[in-house]
């Protein structure tokens, strides 16, 4: 964004506070500070910061943007790691945070209706006097909030077993980039015309505003079952990983940690990790009892083929809280081991844990810098976190080198560049790794189909480099209609 | 020409097309260059009733010969097929490994499992394993151009650009043809079987049905009909007004305590009977429950009703009140847990044309009052004219929906004039 229109940003700062009011908008280079990055690599400071409580207001804004030009981010927590919240263009950053209530919970249909910025654990809270849940719990469900969830089809821990965000969410209210307020879905959990619902979600913020969630609510389970099994090393942890799937068994959870998050858990909260161990395995089942436990009897007889250093139970619900305090808090905990973590997030057929696992230990002992593995590895979703130094002269360039290199071996073996985080800006120029110029401009095509102005969080999944001219020149036809020269 | 290439009796006036493959469906498309032409992607045509009257379609691009598995890897519970597959052949072959894809559909024969997805067939084993949309983790789409695209990838989860595949489920084949896709896996059940509990009144089977969903029974299916679908299915079930039929799989001891469960709680019922299925004769009892629209005459009508399990109450109740009214006879197949339910009236008197346009328009009224949304999937041709089947869908996401098929398919050449749409293409 250019200084004219930055200057033509803060010329409409009166309005913006007319329609929001004068507390909730920030446009001082302090509290704009706050928004400029997500803990990833990335920065871009946007010019004002707007925080509205209403669709309405929402909708003033952007017809405010559209008939300016200006440039619109939706922004929850900022928890998303890929750049995708980021305004890299400047233009006005969307806060979602007091939009933050709970606004309905249906008890009988299972579900509720919730505003976008509700923090993803506090819906769960809520609910569990009635014997409910919300289901995708991000590690970082403590913050993150369930409008960022949609926009980066948010997973966690127990998606193994429930699917992600897309999975759980009926419907949605919406503001257009012209303004109008509408629902995609409703309540129900199926209906008729295209699936407008579920290819907003994940589109990370480029289409539409979520501004109301009708959310699927799921009974609690009547047992629950966490071990924790530890092993030397962490090929025999993955083929763990793989006996259990290849078996047919589909636990709650399934996450892996290598013997770098083992410490760094250790030293931050004390989980009770073996610290001698290259790697150990997270297995929570639940369900009926019975389920449970014949279940957790096949997994500890397929874990036992790979020498297992130990089986551990939790006995009682604390013992279970404090097993899993190790693996949400082992991304925080890794700043005892490093100043600074690159985060990778891709992910791989299960059947190839142990061979994308190694190629990944070589270019750690080949690069020299120590990459701690943190594994949701029942579904094949890596975050290999590269530890680093920024301050270090050369060492972003090279960890932002080490992680291209990984997420192609992840594509090379069959996978895919995001499982949860998206691709924001950190990962639009890897996007050719997985897909055709054709396969990208027929996406482009979409966000067009929704506004043809591009400023709902422009710049972002699609590459913007060179070689990208097909999709420019789609974008551009479908702008002036076919037959028209580029 | 077969019979199956007719849509309301109108047949393909430049012919048929079988292409064996992506490269050939490509071609095909992309050679259909004049304007005008209207292309009709046709799986195993179980569903080709649904939709608006055309006044008249150019090619029949029937997909049947592009019907392999192409892979399956079952250690990562995953699959790769060609749309023109049948339901049933996937089935079979992945039942080799122990698993199976959790989508059922009608004449699953016939049924192919691009026309089941572009359609959005109404299944029964949504209760635990959830909605078709979600068993698809990737997906191969030609477009009406000829251009082959893809999303997603075999992987479980995935975030890696926008997830295309949403749109052409329950698409109709209107922004593209579905050509292969990816899906993931789900182990077969240990054991399965069916308990069947016998109602005097709706309202008990409605009861039941969500201290079922209160319950710790999961079940992999579970549906209620009244007595007049229990006749025309001709189920051999405890003399009842309405019959649940409950589907549950699992480990032994977990399938054991289920039913431990389903006694306990219907035993509150004083007057329920009930009966208990092993595995082959509940499958045959769900194929007839899947099946049921092929049990009726040829003038008969079909709804299908999107609502929340609450709202079904009142709105089961509503139909059925007006129905009888009518003089009419209404089989209703319910699936309370997920909110859904389908509806036959048989036997639609021909020469009472306008009471029945009048009787749709009524019940799509009756809809509307208890917060719910209609589909007519089966109306005889005639009633077709001058009237939505489709029911109606909000202007600010049908504006969205224009615009996506403007986008995807200018030239209107995919199924124009069927699709959310009673006059011109949407």
């Amino acid at each position: 964004m250019g200084q004219s229109q930055s200057l033509k940003i803060k010329d409409l700062i009166p309005e913006l506070r007319k329609i929001v009011g004068d507390d909730y908008v920030l446009d001082d280079q302090a509290d704009l500070l706050v928004y400029e990055y997500d803990g990833s690599i990335d920065r871009g400071n946007p010019v004002v910061v707007v925080l509205p409580d209403t669709a309405k207001k929402i909708s003033q804004v952007l017809k405010l943007a559209r008939s300016n030009s200006i440039p619109v981010v939706a922004r929850g927590a900022g928890t998303g790691l890929s750049g995708g919240a980021i305004a890299e263009h400047g233009g006005i950053v969307l806060s979602m945070a007091r939009m933050n209530q709970i606004l309905e919970v249906n008890r009988s249909d299972r579900y509720a209706i919730v505003e976008p910025g509700v923090v993803n654990l506090d819906l769960s809270t809520h609910v569990a006097s009635e014997g409910l849940y919300y289901a995708p719990d991000p590690s970082s469900q403590r913050a993150c909030t369930i409008g960022g969830n949609i926009a980066e089809n948010s997973g966690g821990p127990h998606c193994l077993a429930y699917g992600v965000t897309t999975n759980h969410v009926l419907g949605m209210e919406v503001v257009l980039a012209d303004g109008t307020i509408t629902w995609f879905g409703e309540n129900e959990r199926d209906g008729i015309g295209y699936d407008l619902r579920g290819i907003t979600i994940g589109s990370e913020g480029t289409l539409a505003i979520v501004t109301k969630i009708s959310v699927r609510l799921l009974r609690l389970p009547e047992h629950v079952k966490t071990m924790l099994m530890s092993f030397e090393t962490i090929e025999d942890a993955s083929a763990a990983v793989t006996g259990i799937i290849g078996a047919g068994m589909v636990p709650a959870a399934l996450e892996m940690m290598d013997h770098f998050c083992i410490k760094a858990a250790e030293g931050a909260v004390g989980a009770g990790y073996p610290e001698g161990a290259g790697a150990v395995l997270l297995v929570e089942l639940d369900g009926l009892l019975e389920s449970v436990e014949e279940e957790s009897e096949e997994i500890e007889a397929i874990c036992r083929e790979f020498s297992p250093l130990e089986i551990r139970v939790a006995t009682d619900s604390l013992e279970r809280e404090k097993l899993w305090s190790g693996r949400k808090g082992v991304l925080g905990a890794l700043g005892r081991l490093a100043p600074n973590y690159y985060l990778v997030d891709g992910t791989i057929p299960r059947t190839k844990l142990v061979e994308v696992l190694k190629k990944i230990n070589e270019i750690s002992e080949r690069s020299g810098y120590p990459i701690a593995n943190l594994l949701h590895a029942g579904d094949g979703n890596l975050h290999p976190s590269i530890l680093f130094d920024e301050r270090k002269p050369g060492d972003v360039e090279n960890i932002l080198a080490i992680g291209a290199e990984i997420l192609r071996i992840c594509v090379d073996s069959g996978g895919v560049l995001s499982g949860e985080h998206g691709i924001g800006l950190e990962k639009q120029d890897q996007m050719p790794l997985m897909f055709s110029e054709e396969d990208m401009a027929t996406m482009s095509l979409l966000k067009l189909a929704f506004e043809t102005e591009d400023l709902l969080n422009p710049g972002k999944v699609f590459p913007t480099g060179a070689g990208c001219g097909d999709i420019s020149q789609a974008r551009a036809i479908a702008r002036v209609g076919p037959g028209a020269y580029i | 020409m077969e019979e199956k290439h007719l849509i309301d009796g109108i047949q393909p006036n430049q012919g048929l097309i079988y292409p064996e493959d992506t490269n050939e469906l490509s071609s095909v498309l992309s050679d259909i260059t004049e304007p005008g032409r209207v292309v009709v992607p046709i799986g195993g045509a179980t569903r080709l009733q649904i939709g608006a009257k055309m006044p008249t379609y150019d090619y029949a691009l029937d997909l049947s010969n592009m019907n392999h598995l192409l892979a399956h890897n079952s250690a990562d519970l995953t699959c790769i097929v060609q749309s023109g597959i049948t339901l049933h052949s996937l089935q079979n072959q992945l039942k080799e490994q122990e698993q199976f894809l959790a989508v059922d559909a009608a004449f699953p024969g016939k049924a192919t499992i691009g026309g089941t997805l572009a359609s959005n067939a109404p299944g029964y084993l949504r209760w635990q394993l959830a909605h078709m949309r979600d068993m698809v983790i990737g997906m191969q789409v030609v477009l009406p151009s000829g251009t082959v695209t893809k999303s997603g990838g075999p992987v479980v989860k995935n975030v890696s650009g926008y997830d295309m595949a949403r749109l052409h489920v329950g698409g109709y084949g209107t922004l593209g043809v579905i050509s292969e896709i990816s899906f993931k896996l789900t182990p077969l059940p240990r054991r399965q079987g069916s308990f069947l509990v016998g109602f005097e009144s709706e309202h008990e089977l409605q009861n039941f049905s969500e201290e079922i969903f209160d319950s710790y029974v999961m079940p992999l299916a579970l549906t209620g009909m009244n007595e007049n679908l229990i006749k025309m299915l001709q189920i051999d079930a405890p003399q009842c007004q309405y019959l649940m039929v409950i589907r549950i799989g699992g480990r032994q001891m977990a399938f054991d305590r289920q039913l431990n469960i389903l006694n306990k709680m219907v035993g509150q019922y004083q007057d329920s009977q009930t009966d208990f299925l092993e595995q082959n004769a509940s499958d045959r009892l769900w194929e007839k429950v899947r099946d049921f629209k092929g049990y009726g005459a040829i003038s008969s009508i079909t709804g299908r009703v999107f609502s929340t399990p609450t709202r079904l109450r009142g709105l089961l109740r509503d139909i059925d009140n007006y129905v009888e009214e009518i003089g009419l006879t209404l089989a209703i197949c319910i699936q309370p847990g997920f909110g859904t339910m389908e509806f036959h009236i048989d036997k639609v008197p021909a020469e009472s044309e306008v009471r029945s346009t009048q009787m749709i328009e009524r019940i799509h009224d009756i809809a509307r009052q208890n917060q719910s949304h209609i589909n007519y999937e089966t109306l005889p041709a005639d009633f077709k004219n001058g009237f939505n089947m489709w029911g109606k869908v909000n202007e600010g996401s049908l504006g969205i929906m224009r615009s996506l098929r403007d986008t995807y398919d200018p030239g209107k050449k995919l199924n124009r004039g069927r699709y959310l749409t009673d006059k011109e293409d949407i």
